[in-house]
């Protein structure tokens, strides 16, 4: 492969967590920095996430060319296509390493599933697991591969915790627990609270705190 | 920040590597890259040394996983060499009497062990007659324990905890 490797962030959790919306929130952080994204975004049988995305991110807000958030309708079980047999996404991230290879990372969004998501370690370097808080507070100690192994657990939604019934201490507490020193951060995605540091997770631990590869940010396409 | 962009080789099968690891042991200025498992199947990370050096891996698309073993940085007063994190195992060792005895439990015992564990997507490593596999959590000791029992007189179980390194190809998916 002759074009250069462009760092890869994937992002996993249950149907309606705030996956999405996550993203929808991170990247304009990001790009504010000058840095280049491309987005896939694995569903189960609609595209409607990528087709979301990329009217809110790339047509209305120009953060990106359009053809740079690329939706994939996966079938069957979410997890096998990020994790199992990522071909179709690892065919998807090459195809932007050479059309596009002064993008400086690749966010990839996985179909909703259940809490033992992970990502194929072949197609993401780091691995952003988004619950939220209607599961009930038990969910973080209920464990789950996803849960314990990510690299950053995001708890969403924390704004209807008193009306959903949920304990925030309980699930810090018991996400301290499951996850010993690795970080998480509770966030409300509507507003956009607790998203700047899940970027700046990113910048530090993916983009290396390096500047963006091309000088100037893309304009609009 | 420190970038490494290669392996420079390992000490458990590089004698001159092997030989700078020790002298700079003796000095106390070996440094440890400790990962998991699954970290080491990574490309790209930036994580810290038990000695507080900040280092970001970069490596080329196609590279191998990294050992136990790994240096990823020698100069004359410093190496630092990836450790990877101990982790539970089972180790299923089948009996001699099973392995010398008939043709049908010579090729079945171990075909369905081998069925058993692929059905619950672990790696292996192999290693005479022991089969060595990641358990999850105590939990899982007792259903590997049932799932066995058909053949429990065939085999002797036991629970490790060892860096847990599979053999090639042989990295599998866990749920």
């Amino acid at each position: 492969m002759s074009s250069k490797r462009i760092p890869r962030v994937g992002v996993g959790g249950p149907v309606g967590s705030g996956k999405t919306m996550l993203i929808e929130q991170v990247v304009p952080l990001l790009a504010a920095k000058g840095y280049n994204i491309g987005i896939i975004s694995n569903d189960v049988v609609s595209k409607e996430d990528a087709e979301r995305m990329r009217k809110n991110l790339a047509t209305e807000r120009g953060l990106m060319p359009e053809d740079l958030v690329i939706g994939l309708a996966t079938g069957g079980c979410p997890h096998t296509a990020v994790r199992e047999d990522p071909s179709m996404n690892l065919s998807v991230v090459e195809e932007m390493e050479t059309k596009y290879g002064d993008l400086d990372l690749i966010i990839i969004e996985s179909g909703g599933d259940n809490i033992t998501t992970t990502f194929s370690p072949a197609l993401a370097d780091y691995f952003i697991y988004i619950i939220d808080v209607t599961g009930g507070d038990k969910y973080p100690r209920k464990r789950g591969l996803g849960i314990e192994t990510c690299d950053m657990l995001v708890i969403n939604k924390i704004d209807i915790a008193s009306i959903v019934g949920a304990d925030l201490s309980i699930m810090e507490r018991d996400a301290k627990i499951v996850r010993g020193d690795k970080p998480y951060v509770f966030v409300n995605s509507k507003k956009g609270q607790g998203v700047e540091e899940v970027a700046n997770h990113i910048t530090k631990y993916v983009l290396f705190d390096q500047p963006p590869r091309a000088i100037t940010p893309r304009a609009n396409q | 920040m420190l970038t490494v962009n290669r392996i420079l080789g390992n000490i458990y099968n590089d004698e001159q590597l092997n030989t700078s690891f020790k002298e700079l042991v003796s000095k106390q200025q070996n440094e440890t890259f400790l990962i998991t498992r699954t970290e080491s199947q990574r490309q790209r990370m930036r994580k810290v040394s038990n000695k507080g050096t900040d280092i970001a891996l970069s490596l080329d698309s196609g590279s191998h996983h990294l050992r136990h073993g790994d240096v990823l940085l020698l100069n004359d007063n410093q190496i630092v060499v990836v450790e990877i994190e101990p982790e539970n195992v089972l180790q299923v060792e089948i009996s001699k009497e099973t392995l010398t005895g008939d043709a049908d439990s010579v090729i079945q015992i171990p075909v369905q062990i081998g069925h058993t564990i692929g059905n619950l997507h672990r790696p292996i490593k192999l290693d005479g007659s022991r089969i060595y596999f990641p358990i999850q959590s105590e939990s899982e000791i007792e259903m590997f324990r049932k799932l066995f029992h058909p053949f429990h007189h065939h085999i002797e179980i036991q629970s490790k905890k060892i860096v847990f390194e599979p053999d090639e190809n042989m990295h599998v998916h866990e749920h």
